[in-house]
């Protein structure tokens, strides 16, 4: 046996030979099949990724490692057998936490790309191995040796358990969230949304923002948590949900590439459509462009002369141009990185081959039309002409008989003079007899083509072309006639009266204006060369005529057109898809199920924390509310039906229809984002103005339900439940929404209010928006006195006035602060109220509701508040009250007023919200209504406008007023797990700086000081 | 089980009976008053305390997870490193306990102490009671949270107390591995690339603790400080059992 005298190496005596040579051996045999298993690996595949090289030669060098440890093992070397121990020690942890992580989630991407077997078929049998090494090397350690073998064995172990423990944890686990808020867990009423999914979920979180306003890794962590937590509660009832990081870019464009197959998929018609279109864009801008550039027609062909055949050439030009444009926008839309609106890209392509086919369509009328024009002129042609040449023939002996200004002077000017109207009287004669051949031309186009496009004729077509199609020849040759007729008419007057020399100065006058007689004439060869081009087209337009009129003029171009627009009839209705303007923009969340997939902004999951939270806060402070926004995201796309039907209701001021102001379309334009927040609660909005039937008739006897509310709201007959939600003013439109003029208020007339009363006892539940003044709805609150015994003092405003600093007794009215007062005192009894505690609710024109105990309802009703008044510096102030108060506002006195009680005023505790619900009657069904005294705190300009609590700040408006409407929705129709409200907020700390500074010497120094005086005590005793 | 107790019990006794435990507390509650009432501005630590601020003890929770990456290390560093150096390990090793008993002895005694420094906060508790409405479960969440962190570093720092016989170095590398798994991760999340970021994550203490924190009760943390505690009570048991017989 060979002796190692290696320093390094420890006696042999500390191995166990036999088994030594056994782990020896076996760690050579390991290693030479790792190496062949190398070899073999990269002759069988050839073509790997760069950098592969690198690592094949690693795993060569690692396991021809292992042959030479396992060489040196076998000669005694006792570190050899250290290195083969933490070699194979880690071989087996890394197989093992391979394998378990493969169990727990999936086989890792890479695997594929690195082999083709299972990755249980290679770490199965590594782990064994490993095993087997390890047995055998710990095995042949002997005394002390063993000891450290059993050591690393043990800590391998452990770290393996800490390890698999881990990775279980992380796949399964609890999570609870105890905070009251309960702001990290899931709301019950996303685990009733989630309940009702029953489709694979998929979420995409792309939180990748660098903005340090908004960066996407601080406020990632949180919408993991709640998506993992969301993904848990799906799996228990065997739904998959998938969550997807997106954090790289390589990430980013995996999904855009995995929305495109989405969106795609979704519109396979528009799909097909578009790549047909891109197949045949060639082809068709090739027949275009040959089309265009065929022209068979020479420059004096009869299409030039009307500009058809250059401005036929000149669009066909422009039509290839753009179809060329729009296949290149279309193949970039597609091959880009961005996912591709198919539907609107479908409808880009329809729109511009339509408009290719309009326009070939109209050149091909227009050159039908056209056509027509030889055909018009012939029959008149011969007549027109004589009448022209017998004109130009009188104008001829006209100008004969005037002579020119250098004749000599006639010798009897009177005799010429006469000679000369008897020529005008001829030429009269002849122009006026030409007119009417000219014109039977111009009416036998009726004006038609010729004038529908007289601008392209006038400037297409020389003058008297022009002139003789249209109407004009005619009535120049009348005119003409005329004004000869009437020049004859003023020579024969004028001639007794003159002298002879002013006769001949007539004469000579005459000459001189005879050379315009020239121009005349001139025109008149050109009418009669007119009516000859316009007669006889040459042979080439004559074949186009004949095309056209066989509707054949572009044949090559027309059927693929058909042929592609023809496809877009079988469309299917689709939503223009909007994600690309989501995924540019920072932090959203994708979420996708049945084949649709929306996205949940930033500012939904993280909206800007109210004002109320800490002072220290900065603006830009965010706070978490994406259990909220994902699971009402899930509601809008999974639920189908909607839950029940909200009628927004009032009424105008006349009772007669016919002397109603009618009503525009947006005619609830100041409650639109009520009725939005509903929608997306999933109920079906309408409106009902009292003057008219109830939309949705149903039978007015009341239904016996089976059990509980939601079914108690719907009468017989009727799938749906039924709210009425009773606004407090007549709607006003966008159209006459001008402060200037003003609407006429409605009224609540007590046929309105017996309306209302009719459906609600027949099954319908209300929710009734009423105030501080709204007197108009008087009719309503005598309704709910009398049938539910609540009483609504619209007649008195609740008012809150702050402490005086320095003096505790005395009160101090903030005026501003009366239009947005922070009431949040909610009960927690009311489902309504509870979730909306530390939310930022502001109210204003509030007016107290109490408990009549004096009304007798027809049935027993059970009366709820859901927000109080408690505090006793608030209370309610009646008109004259509040006049008082106004006026002194008014007089300078400041904005913070002093105040004290009334005796007309009312003092708390009375309440602004109430629920009341009331048991079945005979003819009257069992439901429920809600009453919220601060209707106009519910009005879109109320809810999305900043305001002024202090001169110089601005705050934000109140976030959570449209919960209290959803949640009354859902509490009326008996979805109380669906109630749920916007992100809450922890109570602050309220320390005045007086407090502050006598508190914190005391805990600062006061706590170290009681430690050290422990100190001193101990000490003490035990020298004692 | 009576062992592990009497050897605790000895340890805390031996802390209470030095001037060093008093101090430390004294140092402790100041630095936690100064936490509460002023934070630290230039290290973007807002106070916890005044007027508008959340009636909650959460932030001065996650200050204190930050501050007992030092301190654990430095309650620890003389349990086995002093009795090496003093040479009085030979008897403890000698006694009629296992390594076993002796490292959990010594662990709880540790933390016995602990809780006594965790006890001397609740003053704050009362505070923001007094002048707000703090969450009970954000509370008892924290404490718990302190209490499962406090368990892991304490046993980190037993770990090291068991590698060296000098104190200083055992708290420098007790202080080094707690860094690496808090301050260093959070970096890693913060910048590294993916899917570093997210492996960090995984094994940032302080990703766990934020649960805590937050006022959720979530297993993984529980697991996480769990089975690190163990892991590092086990090194600490295989490294003094070493010493037999090295």
């Amino acid at each position: 046996m060979a002796v190692n005298k290696n320093s390094q190496s420890a006696p042999t005596d500390q191995l166990n030979k036999p088994f030594a040579r056994l782990a020896a051996a076996v760690s050579i045999l390991l290693g030479l099949l790792g190496v062949a298993g190398v070899l073999v690996y990269v002759l069988t595949h050839t073509a790997q990724p760069a950098g592969s090289t690198l690592m094949h030669v690693a795993w060569l060098i690692l396991f021809a490692l292992v042959v030479i440890a396992g060489t040196n093992l076998l000669r005694g070397c006792t570190m050899s057998h250290r290195l083969l121990l933490v070699f194979w020690l880690v071989t087996g942890l890394l197989a093992a936490l391979t394998g378990l992580s493969t169990l727990l989630w999936a086989e890792p991407a890479w695997w594929k790309t690195f082999l083709e077997l299972p990755l249980a078929a290679v770490v199965l049998p590594v782990l064994v191995l490993a095993g087997v090494a390890t047995t055998l090397l710990v095995l042949a350690s002997a005394a002390r040796l063993r000891y450290a073998s059993m050591v690393i064995v043990s800590i391998a172990a452990a770290v393996l358990l800490v390890v698999v423990a881990n990775l279980i944890a992380q796949k399964d686990y609890y999570r609870k969230d105890i905070e009251t808020l309960g702001r990290y867990g899931l709301s019950d009423r996303t685990k009733r949304i989630l309940q009702d999914i029953h489709d694979p979920v998929q979420l995409t979180v792309i939180y990748t923002s660098t903005d340090e306003k908004r960066k996407g890794a601080d406020f990632r962590p949180q919408v993991l948590e709640l998506t993992g937590e969301m993904k848990q509660a799906l799996a228990r009832q065997g739904v998959q949900m998938n969550i997807v990081n997106v954090t790289t870019d390589a990430e980013r464009a995996a999904l855009r590439e995995r929305l495109r197959t989405e969106v795609v998929g979704s519109a396979q018609k528009q799909d097909k459509f578009i790549n047909d279109f891109l197949a045949q864009a060639d082809s068709l801008i090739k027949a275009i462009k040959d089309e265009a550039d065929k022209s068979p027609l020479k420059d004096n062909a009869y299409l030039n002369a009307w500009g058809l055949g250059p401005g036929l050439t000149m669009n066909l030009e422009q039509t290839a141009e753009d179809l060329q444009k729009l296949k290149a926008d279309i193949s970039q839309q597609y091959a880009g990185g961005m996912v591709p609106d198919v539907t609107q890209m479908a409808k880009q392509v329809q729109t511009s081959l339509a408009a290719v086919r309009d326009d070939l369509n109209k050149a091909g009328l227009m050159i039908k039309e056209i056509a027509k024009v030889p055909a018009m002129v012939q029959p008149h042609k011969d007549a027109a002409a004589a009448a022209v040449k017998k004109s130009a023939e009188a104008l001829d002996q006209l100008t004969k008989a005037i002579g020119k200004p250098d004749d000599a002077a006639p010798k009897d000017p009177a005799a010429t003079l006469k000679e000369i109207i008897a020529a005008m009287r001829k030429v009269a004669d002849a122009f006026t007899a030409s007119a009417m051949p000219l014109e039977d031309i111009s009416k036998a186009d009726n004006l038609g083509i010729l004038r529908a496009n007289q601008q392209w004729a006038s400037r297409s077509l020389d003058y008297a072309t022009r002139s003789v199609v249209m109407k004009d020849p005619a009535e120049m040759q009348t005119e003409f006639g005329e004004q000869m007729k009437d020049n004859a008419e003023g020579l024969e007057a004028q001639l007794p009266k003159r002298t002879s020399e002013g006769q001949l100065s007539i004469i000579q006058s005459l000459r001189q204006e005879a050379e315009s007689l020239a121009s005349v004439a001139s025109r008149q060869q050109k009418f009669l060369a007119a009516l000859q081009s316009l007669s006889s087209p040459d042979e080439a337009t004559r074949k186009i005529f004949t095309q056209a009129a066989d509707a054949k003029l572009f044949p090559a171009l027309q059927a693929p057109i058909d042929a592609l627009i023809g496809q877009t009839a079988d469309f299917t209705e689709s939503k223009p898809s909007s994600l690309n303007e989501e995924l540019s923009r920072d932090n959203v969340i994708l979420v996708g199920i049945a084949g649709r997939t929306e996205a949940v902004p930033f500012d939904s999951v993280w909206p800007l924390r109210s004002q109320q939270g800490p002072a220290k806060d900065s603006a830009d402070a965010r706070v978490f509310n994406g259990d909220s926004a994902i699971a009402s995201k899930l509601l809008t796309m999974t639920q189908k039906k909607p839950f029940g039907t909200v009628y927004l209701t009032y009424a105008t001021m006349s009772a007669g229809p016919q002397d109603r102001p009618p009503m525009p379309q947006d005619g609830l334009a100041p409650w639109e984002v009520i009725a939005s927040r509903l929608r997306e609660a999933n109920f079906e909005v309408k409106e009902w103005n009292l003057n008219d039937p109830f939309p949705d008739a149903e039978p007015t006897t009341a239904s016996a339900p089976a059990s509980g509310p939601a079914t108690a709201t719907a009468p017989a007959g009727s799938s749906k439940p039924r709210i009425l939600v009773v606004l407090p003013v007549p709607p006003q439109s966008k159209v006459t929404q001008n402060p200037n003029i003003p609407l006429p208020p409605g009224f609540y007339m007590p046929e309105h209010a017996e309306k209302l009363r009719k459906e609600i006892n027949a099954g319908a539940s209300a929710l009734f928006l009423a105030g501080f003044g709204l007197q108009e709805m008087n009719a309503v609150m005598e309704y709910l006195r009398k049938d539910w015994g609540v009483n609504v003092q619209s007649d008195r405003l609740i008012i809150a006035a702050d402490r005086d600093e320095q003096d505790p007794r005395r009160l101090n009215l903030n005026w501003n602060v009366l239009s947005h007062m922070a009431l949040n005192d909610f009960s927690d009894k009311s489902p309504i109220g509870k979730s909306l505690r530390s939310q930022r609710v502001l109210w204003q024109g509030v007016c107290p509701i109490t408990k009549d105990e004096s009304a007798k309802p027809p049935r027993s009703v059970t009366y709820e508040p859901i927000l109080s008044v408690t505090a006793d510096t608030m209370w309610a102030v009646d008109e004259t009250h509040l006049r008082q108060l106004g006026e002194q506002f008014m007089s300078g006195q400041g904005n913070s007023l002093p105040v004290a009680f009334e005796p007309g005023d009312v003092r708390p505790p009375f309440d602004v919200a109430v629920q009341a619900s009331c048991a079945k009657a005979q003819g009257i069904a069992d439901n429920r209504i809600v009453v919220l005294a601060s209707g106009a705190s519910l009005t879109d300009r109320y809810l999305q406008s900043r305001w002024t609590p202090k001169p110089n700040q601005l705050a934000d408006p109140p976030t959570s007023n449209a919960d209290f409407v959803v949640n009354s929705a859902y509490w009326l129709i008996g979805k109380h797990d669906y109630i749920a409200a916007g992100p809450a907020q922890i109570r602050p700390v309220s320390v005045s700086q007086a407090q502050l500074h006598v508190i914190w010497p005391l805990m600062l120094a006061g706590l170290p000081a009681l430690v050290l005086a422990a100190w001193g005590v101990v000490s003490t005793l035990r020298r004692r | 089980m009576g062992k592990v107790l009497t050897l605790a019990r000895r340890e805390l006794a031996g802390y209470f009976f030095s001037p060093m435990a008093y101090i430390v507390g004294a140092l402790f509650l100041l630095v936690c008053g100064v936490l509460f009432f002023w934070g630290l501005p230039w290290l973007d630590i807002r106070e916890v305390f005044s007027s508008g601020s959340e009636s909650s003890l959460r932030p001065l929770f996650e200050n204190l997870a930050y501050i007992m990456v030092f301190v654990g290390p430095l309650l620890t560093m003389r349990q086995i490193a002093e009795e090496f150096r003093s040479g009085t390990v030979e008897t403890l090793l000698t006694a009629p306990l296992t390594d076993a008993q002796v490292i959990l002895g010594k662990f709880t005694g540790v933390m016995g102490f602990y809780l006594a420094l965790l006890a001397g906060t609740i003053p704050f508790l009362v505070l923001v009671a007094i002048f707000g409405q703090p969450d009970a479960g954000v509370a008892v969440m924290g404490y718990l949270g302190l209490l499962l962190l406090g368990a892991a570093f304490v046993a980190v720092g037993m770990f090291t107390t068991t590698i060296t016989r000098h104190q200083v170095v055992a708290a420098i590398v007790g202080i080094a591995i707690l860094a690496g798994l808090s301050l260093m991760m959070q970096l890693l999340v913060k910048y590294a690339p993916e899917p570093w970021s997210y492996l960090a994550s995984l094994l940032n203490v302080m990703t766990y603790f934020q649960d805590f924190a937050k006022g959720v009760f979530d297993t993984r943390a529980l697991v996480y400080f769990v089975s690190i505690a163990g892991l590092f009570l086990f090194l600490s048991i295989k490294t003094l059992e070493s010493k037999r017989w090295r």
